[in-house]
């Protein structure tokens, strides 16, 4: 029988810990809550409420995200320009700060009396507790998440490639669509699951910026909290559904990957900071 | 200087045209960008496009040529596959029915043959031969090889430091180097030292070594003595030929080179049969004699230190 050395077994113990600590909250949604009345207590006007906003305000910031955000990255990833690593720094400023932070920040951007709230309130839209406020809360958030990652999705892209296609008669729009795209296109699932997780999870910038309006603001995040004190058990309950749909988008993006990954042979680096 | 050419980098000056029609010029404000300039690139690591099949890399540019293409480069039966699979010769046939399916006016190589192993290589290059003479398209390569240069090239151009040395045939070259450099570059043997014309026909070269050597012609002052590797000589101890140049050193090594043998003697590189390197037993370290004939011996002016990286090019 071998010795078992001091070392390991420290290693072991941390690593028991650090399972343990991360594992049992999750657990105790579960086992708190009766699995019976989880179920009948989805069926809450509340809840209901709170998964069709969530639902609505991320799709919509998710496209978003998507459409401006990725031509954004070709252009920032792939081009030599002055200031290039401030922009990208600027980028991924967001990503470290607080949100609440970024709840302020926006409301002192869009609010009413804000930077440009004349110019907002002149469009004849008033931001603070309304959908839009969401969308852009969500946005501003969980945008980057994506951002940083497809600016290192292009720039890890082998130039050659895109030359290549151009000395064969393609433009630069369709060297993007047919060769930079699908190259890429594991690195930007990864940044696009991500902003989407991000999002779904915003709290803090949602709150203080869009308010906790049930049917018009409240996500399922912001629901939980309201929940928290009048009702315990609905909270426990909508934090079991959402533990379940994270699981379920951990484990989509990571069947996604592993059969991206066996079908090209384009490189990708998850979630890595751009080089300057 | 092949992206310049592409349209990937944009030169400060200057002007680049293909069959008249001017690509690039900095005088007349003109730029095409890569897809209207009509040139076909053959990248170093063939640039395949990994997440297609070859049958869809070669039928980027257009499906009119593919089928042609592909039985022309004997890849038809590689039609489904994708390039992580192919062979680097595979891959290279690839790439230039790729760039050969767009019609281009002109082919540019970038070092076509570096990315393959010994044995591959001499076969491609017999076939590239044979391909660049078949079809009826200028072609630019750029080598760091001057073999390659010479075995695939009708003319060569040596570049150092962005400055085209000379232009020639590749025996041009060979027989007459313009400079040191150039005749390094082509293998050539290179010894540095003074000259002094003597009188007709014969001019004095201290060597920096300290030898003396003789040529037929050349100019004064510092110079670079070029002798052919072939046109060394190896001896032992018998008495000089008074007529021969002649430098007495150490063998300091002997390297096989097909049926021949690479013997370095002091400054100076002999290629001997290798039968005879055998009878002579030459060995590192024995003491022989190198002699060359004054007619063998060029000189060439020495450029002030000339030590950018070589590259050359050949073009048709």
């Amino acid at each position: 029988m071998s010795r078992v050395r001091p070392f390991t077994i420290i290693l072991v113990l941390a690593a028991v810990l650090a399972l343990a600590f991360l594992v049992i909250p999750i657990v105790a949604l579960f086992t708190e809550s009766p699995p019976g009345q989880t179920l009948s207590h989805l069926d809450d006007p509340v809840v209901k409420d709170a998964l069709i906003v969530t639902a609505k305000t991320n799709l919509i910031a998710f496209g978003i995200t998507l459409l401006v955000g990725t031509p954004a990255a070709y252009l920032i990833g792939r081009r030599r320009f002055p200031g290039r690593a401030l922009v990208i720094t600027l980028v991924e400023l967001p990503l470290v700060l607080p949100p609440a932070v970024a709840g302020i920040g926006l409301l002192a951007a869009f609010g009413r009396f804000g930077l440009l709230g004349e110019e907002v309130t002149a469009l004849g839209i008033d931001l603070a507790f309304t959908q839009l406020a969401v969308i852009l809360a969500i946005i501003f958030v969980a945008g980057p998440f994506y951002l940083r990652q497809a600016i290192a999705s292009f720039e890890a892209l082998d130039e050659d490639l895109i030359l290549a296609a151009r000395t064969l008669g393609a433009g630069p729009g369709r060297a993007f669509w047919r060769i930079a795209l699908p190259l890429s296109a594991s690195g930007l699932s990864a940044g696009a699951a991500l902003s989407l997780a991000r999002g779904i999870g915003e709290f803090g910038a949602t709150i203080m910026f869009a308010g906790s309006l049930q049917g018009v603001t409240q996500t399922v995040t912001l629901a939980i909290y309201d929940a928290l004190s009048v009702d315990f058990d609905v909270a426990l309950a909508i934090g079991s559904l959402l533990v379940i749909l994270s699981a379920v988008v951990l484990l989509a993006l990571k069947l996604l990957l592993h059969w991206r990954s066996s079908d090209s042979t384009s490189t990708f680096r998850f979630a890595t900071s751009s080089s300057a | 200087m092949l992206r310049a050419i592409a349209g990937a980098v944009k030169p400060r000056r200057g002007y680049v045209t293909l069959g008249g029609r001017p690509l690039y010029d900095s005088e007349r404000r003109v730029n095409l960008p890569p897809e209207d300039r009509g040139v076909g690139y053959v990248f170093q690591e063939y640039a395949l496009f990994p997440h297609m099949t070859v049958r869809q890399n070669v039928a980027f540019a257009g499906k009119e040529r593919v089928d042609d293409l592909l039985a022309r480069f004997g890849i038809a039966h590689l039609e489904a596959a994708r390039p992580r699979r192919l062979s680097g010769g595979e891959r290279q046939r690839v790439g230039l029915a790729r760039a050969l399916a767009s019609g281009p006016g002109v082919l540019l190589f970038d070092e076509p043959l570096s990315a393959l192993d010994a044995h591959t290589r001499d076969r491609v290059r017999s076939e590239l031969f044979d391909l660049l003479h078949e079809l009826d398209l200028p072609a630019l390569l750029v080598t760091h090889d001057f073999v390659d240069a010479a075995a695939l090239a009708d003319r060569v151009g040596v570049i150092s430091r962005g400055r085209i040395l000379q232009m020639g045939t590749p025996a041009e070259l060979l027989a007459e180097p313009a400079d040191a450099f150039v005749a390094s570059f082509v293998g050539s043997n290179m010894m540095t030292g003074t000259a002094r014309r003597l009188g007709a026909g014969r001019v004095e070269v201290v060597l920096e070594q300290g030898a003396v050597i003789h040529a037929t012609d050349g100019p004064d002052g510092p110079v670079g003595a070029v002798v052919h590797p072939w046109d060394v000589a190896v001896g032992g101890d018998e008495p000089a030929d008074a007529g021969l140049n002649r430098i007495r050193a150490p063998i300091a090594s002997i390297t096989p080179d097909g049926g021949r043998v690479r013997v370095r003697i002091g400054p100076l590189i002999a290629e001997v049969d290798a039968e005879a390197a055998r009878t002579m037993e030459l060995a590192p370290g024995r003491v022989v004699s190198a002699t060359f004939a004054p007619a063998a011996t060029r000189l060439v002016p020495l450029n002030a230190l000339e030590n950018g990286t070589p590259t050359d090019d050949g073009g048709r």
